[in-house]
């Protein structure tokens, strides 16, 4: 059930999508938008929501009495599921013909949504009422455009981050900052086993977008090439971040955990021995509390740099998405809660309430991002951290890749196989998926 | 001496089953013992194979933090209408292959058995498809008319009926008994442990569903339980005891209908397996 969730149902759902809509591309960037007038009727628009469905529905809810009522819009929102789940909904959606108005999905999803006509490009529509979008200037915003046209605006924005243990640095005399350097990160665990006896680092690669903050990082590579037309995952950088974290992992520092193993990977964050994990932002409150009730300091450092200073941290989280759906006037009311829902303390309130990081520079102002920051710092980590900020590859078919080379990549670790040769079949396998 | 030679045979044995039971049982226990822990047991590394203190507040979280009964009044509707649906039309089906000769019944059956061999992923896609072209996303017929014609509670049943001796439903027909009360009180009643069986199958299958409830709606109106208990994953966070407790709560059911039905399974299996 798992790999056809994961695996063989997106491929299932985009090869009917693509089908169906090839030859109907818009070009929207030639056509221009009205923009939106206020009617006597209230406008209902379907807003499909994925994570934090709490703090959505809560902003929702705002809208409708501040703004939908000022404008005669009523949102409608609904949970939707994980990501994945969502793109598989929305593709299901578009053959048949119920996409909602907007949606939220993985940023990395723009361009197979933008390429199969399911979302619109919002250029005509950012003209039509002059939306400065200047102000989304955090971090990398590649995964917003497609070619030189937005398709998306970003909703709850996360980067991998090294969470580090300072109860434990400071028993074990080590920098409660962690390591600033790969090269540094080896003598430190030692160091941390030392104290213990345990373990002192996890990893757990199914969250793919670590292993690209890795490869970025460490090696100076990326998953695929600039054109997505071929993967480097053999690459010689990449072979030399598998040796060295098998190393680690023979020398008892690293203990890379199963695609099955998410809670015990997070509960390793509660244990005393652990002195960092490498994990998302987003989770900063959840685990800081964790770590909190088991009486530890839990500290945010930036991902460790490589061999020439090298670091680079691929942007994840959601976007917002304009579903191509309905009407002109339709359309230019959803635009409308999506200006809004982005809007300075919108994105400040989803901050504060989740761990992801604000997407507006203006938000970072707001007196509830000054009391957040203060109260977490490692949200001002993050923010710095943007500066070495990466886009996610863009190919539609991204999830199926990144679902392989996690279970091959652990695979190489678990089993003992030989690297080279493991990640050159791998790279087939992935170049295979890349020019399908 | 008969007894100390079958006796290593019979420790081997005891000791499979033993393992068997250890091996069914494990992750049920680890589910209750999980739904009992506080956050801080869940993740003490070793884990803990007790608890200090039964935590029911996280059934009281479980039940709170979504609109539980909204869910399980869903899955009961849906569960209950599938079982409903499935006497209807499977019942007669089965009767109809199992005890009438007819064109094209061979083709008609083998057609039949073709749907079991068809992998739900498959076809979802065009039905949601033609729910949604006709209106009927987000109601519970699209979740229900879908899983009425079964074809291996039809497969089942019809061997079940086969099995009654045509001189029983001679003697019926002479006196003068329709095709219905034979089948109300010739068949169904020859054929109670394999209705019994089939109808748990079909409730642990409706009541557990996953994937179809999760891709044919789009709002929560119609969706069931265990949708319900995958949103509490979401909304708590990492809060494994919250969702083990969920699950027990969505487990219950199930037991109970199990306890309730299992000597008429055991003895539906038994007279398959004989026949």
């Amino acid at each position: 059930m798992s790999m056809w969730k994961k695996k063989v149902l997106p491929l299932m759902m985009t090869v009917p999508v693509t089908m169906g809509l090839a030859g109907c591309t818009q070009t929207d960037a030639e056509v221009s938008a009205a923009p939106y007038e206020k009617g006597d009727q209230t406008i209902e628009l379907q807003f499909w929501t994925s994570a934090v469905e709490e703090v959505n529905q809560t902003l929702v809810d705002q809208f409708n009495e501040t703004k939908g009522a000022e404008l005669n819009i009523h949102v409608n929102a609904e949970y939707q599921g994980d990501y994945w789940e969502m793109q598989q909904k929305v593709n299901a959606a578009a053959i048949a013909g119920t996409l909602p108005n907007v949606f939220v999905d993985e940023v990395a999803m723009t361009k197979g949504f933008a390429d199969n006509d399911i979302i619109v490009n919002l250029e005509p529509y950012i003209k039509a009422t002059d939306f400065d979008r200047s102000d989304f200037q955090i971090g990398d915003l590649g995964n917003l455009y497609v070619g030189e046209d937005l398709y998306a605006f970003p909703h709850m924005r996360s980067v991998p981050v090294m969470y580090v243990n300072k109860t434990l640095a400071a028993k074990a005399g080590l920098d409660a900052n962690g390591p600033a350097t790969f090269a540094e990160l080896e003598a430190y665990l030692q160091a941390a086993h030392d104290a213990t006896g345990e373990p002192p680092m996890y990893l757990f690669n199914y969250d793919f977008w670590v292993m690209e903050a890795l490869l970025h990082s460490y090696s100076g590579t990326t998953v695929v090439n600039k054109e997505e037309t071929e993967s480097n995952i053999n690459s010689e950088g990449a072979v030399k971040l598998i040796t060295f974290i098998e190393d680690l992992e023979s020398k008892g520092l690293v203990k890379v955990l199963g695609v099955t193993d998410s809670d015990a990977f997070y509960a390793a964050i509660a244990k005393p021995s652990t002195a960092l994990i490498f994990s998302s932002i987003g989770g900063y409150k959840t685990l800081a509390g964790m770590a909190q009730k088991n009486g530890l300091e839990l500290g945010v450092s930036m991902i460790p740099t490589g061999e020439d200073g090298t670091r680079g941290v691929p942007v994840g989280g959601s976007n917002t998405y304009l579903a191509n759906t309905g009407g002109d006037q339709e359309k230019a009311a959803a635009f409308e809660f999506m200006k809004w829902l982005s809007d300075t303390e919108q994105a400040a309130y989803a901050s504060a309430n989740t761990g992801y990081l604000p997407t507006r520079l203006s938000s970072l102002d707001t007196d509830l991002m000054k009391e957040t920051i203060a109260a977490f710092p490692g949200y001002q980590v993050a923010s710095d951290q943007l500066e070495f900020s990466k886009m996610r590859p863009m190919t539609g078919a991204y999830h199926e890749i990144e679902d392989l080379m996690g279970g091959r990549i652990n695979e190489i670790w678990l089993e003992n196989l030989n690297i080279q040769e493991s990640l050159d079949k791998l790279a087939e396998e992935v170049n295979v998926i890349l020019n399908r | 001496m008969k007894t100390l030679i079958r006796a290593p045979g019979l420790i081997l044995r005891i000791l499979i089953s033993v393992l068997l039971i250890v091996i069914f049982l494990t992750p049920f226990y680890w589910m209750i013992l999980t739904a009992f822990k506080t956050l801080g047991e869940v993740l003490a590394m070793p884990p803990k194979f007790w608890v200090e203190s039964l935590q029911w507040q996280n059934f009281k979280d479980a039940f709170t933090r979504i609109d539980f009964l909204h869910y399980t009044r869903n899955s009961l509707i849906i569960t209950l209408g599938t079982l409903i649906g499935q006497v209807l039309v499977v019942v007669p089906a089965a009767y109809a292959f199992a005890r009438y000769d007819f064109k094209g019944k061979n083709g008609l059956f083998g057609t039949v058995l073709a749907t079991m061999m068809i992998p739900g992923q498959l076809i979802f896609l065009p039905i949601f498809v033609m729910f949604a072209k006709s209106g009927l996303l987000n109601t519970y017929v699209s979740l229900i008319v879908p899983f009425i014609a079964s074809g291996t509670a039809i497969f089942m049943l019809r061997q079940t009926f086969m099995q009654v001796p045509d001189s029983q439903l001679e003697a019926a027909r002479l006196d003068n008994a329709g095709e219905f009360k034979i089948i109300y009180t010739i068949m169904m009643p020859a054929a109670i442990p394999t209705l019994s069986t089939l109808a748990l199958l079909t409730f642990i299958g409706t009541w557990n569903s996953y994937f179809f409830p999760l891709v044919w709606t789009t709002t929560d109106a119609v969706r069931t339980l265990p949708l319900g208990i995958q949103r509490l994953q979401d909304i708590e966070g990492l809060s494994p005891q919250i969702v083990m407790a969920g699950n027990m709560m969505l487990i219950v059911p199930i037991l109970i209908v199990f306890v309730v039905a299992r000597k008429q399974i055991i003895k539906a299996f038994t007279y398959m397996g004989v026949k």
